[in-house]
């Protein structure tokens, strides 16, 4: 007790503990052990992380809810200078705005004029090819709340999660096309995995031809379309729509456009500007009950092995 | 609250500046700013201020705490969990280590002990993530996020000691 109280008042005064001293030993030992058992729990979350198990995807949405707040005040400031921004552009550029919207709006009512027919039309095909009506989802809109994009992983929190009826695996999407998919889950707050992930691996088709491909992220500005048929052309401007197969994303959702086509690869720029993301519309498409019914853990494990399947089937 | 509990309570919030400012570089890094392509080459903000304190006040860092927010920057990235709580030990555990080489020299040697930090990290962090993911990723975003830190050094390190020389003389 004497030595205790010795030592409190020895370190309150500020003198140092002499050197080579037992309690000096003891201090360094103390600290290497320390040190030595830190990295041994560090590797082994790097390995229980690794087989994505439910108590980290847990400590990470629990860790998200509480700090989303936080996070997102902090960020209120950039968003309002951003659209300040944006409001002086736009009154520069307004003649040319107002231009180009008229034209746009012209070239609308033709298509407008046309829509009648052609949902007829559709509907009868449809009729004849017996492929039932398209899927209805239900929405909900999130701010984006925290930017956890980095060199490495490709994701964002939005602000809404299981409170909010959100599930693993749902479609994210903005007024341009598919931003990603939800991948954690907290009260209030997801993870979204962008389409250009490198995880990210997303059954497309060409919207024109109808021909089906895998698009993979590559965690760089475009992705890459994969399992195309070596003697199909492809040309650059195509627009990439979600193939709705693996019954995870609906289908006819627009994800890119082809930017270009190389020997060895087709690369697909995404129609999301990632630099204007605020809001985003989180999908439940109710298309085969998989999303929502599978338990944790599942749900990567059970795409990688369709992902198998279709590899398999492509031709 | 009596005065000698007044000045506890006023020396531990003064003592606990180090970590703070950690945890809060490690929130800024989280900021959504609305530009396309920031949060690729947004510095590593958690980086800077664990090399200043380890340098200025290791006693005040310890590695531990260290550890901590580095797992707390892993939960809240979506990075494997783990990795950046090991790189940031290992790193504030070298430079307290050779803090006698280092500390009280010029600021340009400290910049300079810095950017090697930096290659050493993108590398490990290069390598650690192309293993996890299995495949070897491109570096080059990477490469833009550790310049930006690297640049970024003399302005974080002039906030953080600003942060030393107002709150935290005699603590």
């Amino acid at each position: 007790m004497f030595r205790k109280q010795r030592r409190e008042a020895r370190r309150r005064r500020g003198r140092p503990i002499r050197q080579g001293s037992l309690l000096e030993d003891v201090r360094v030992w103390t600290r290497r052990f320390a040190v030595v058992v830190m990295v041994l729990v560090a590797g082994a979350l790097i390995v229980i992380d690794r087989v994505e198990a439910p108590v980290t995807r847990d400590m990470r949405a629990g860790l998200a809810d509480l700090f989303a707040p936080v996070i997102a005040a902090v960020s209120a400031p950039f968003h309002a200078a951003a659209e300040w921004f944006d409001a002086f552009q736009s009154n520069a550029t307004v003649r040319e705005r107002n231009a180009e919207l008229q034209r746009e709006i012209e070239r609308l009512r033709v298509a407008l004029q046309q829509l009648p027919a052609l949902e007829d039309e559709n509907r009868r095909l449809r009729a004849i090819a017996n492929a039932g009506n398209r899927i209805k989802g239900r929405h909900v809109t999130a701010t984006v709340v925290a930017d956890t994009d980095g060199p490495y992983v490709r994701s964002l929190l939005v602000g809404a999660g299981s409170a909010e009826g959100i599930g693993r695996g749902m479609a994210v999407i903005n007024g341009d096309g598919l931003v990603g998919r939800i991948v954690e889950v907290g009260s209030h707050t997801s993870r979204v995995l962008l389409v250009t992930d490198l995880n990210s691996r997303i059954p497309v088709q060409l919207a024109a031809s109808g021909l089906r491909a895998l698009l993979a992220g590559t965690n760089g500005r475009r992705m890459r379309l994969n399992y195309v048929p070596p003697n199909v052309s492809v040309s650059p401007g195509a627009l990439i729509v979600t193939s709705g197969h693996g019954g995870v994303l609906p289908r006819g959702l627009p994800v890119g456009r082809v930017d270009s086509v190389g020997r060895h690869a087709i690369l697909v720029r995404p129609l999301v500007n990632w630099g204007r993301l605020t809001f985003v519309r989180i999908v439940n498409y109710s298309t085969t009950g998989l999303v929502q019914d599978a338990p944790e853990g599942t749900l990567r494990r059970e795409a990688g092995r369709r992902e198998a399947g279709r590899r398999a089937e492509t031709p | 609250m009596s005065e000698p509990i007044q000045r506890a309570v006023d020396r531990a919030v003064r003592r606990s500046f180090p970590m703070a400012t950690a945890v809060v570089a490690s929130l800024a890094g989280l900021i959504d700013v609305p530009a396309a392509e920031y949060s690729r080459i947004a510095p590593a903000f958690t980086l800077i201020a664990v090399y200043c304190w380890s340098v200025w006040r290791p006693d005040l860092l310890p590695l531990s705490g260290v550890f901590l927010i580095g797992l707390f920057e892993d939960l809240l990235r979506g990075l494997p969990l783990g990795l950046t709580a090991l790189m940031l030990l290992v790193a504030a555990g070298f430079v307290q280590n050779q803090r006698a080489y280092i500390f009280g020299r010029s600021n340009p040697f400290l910049w300079l002990v810095f950017g090697l930090l930096v290659v050493v990290w993108m590398t490990v962090e290069w390598l650690a993530m192309s293993i996890l993911l299995g495949q070897i990723l491109d570096p080059e975003a990477a490469a833009f996020r550790y310049a930006a830190t690297f640049g970024l050094l003399p302005v974080g390190a002039a906030l953080l000691l600003a942060v030393q020389r107002s709150g935290m003389q005699n603590v």
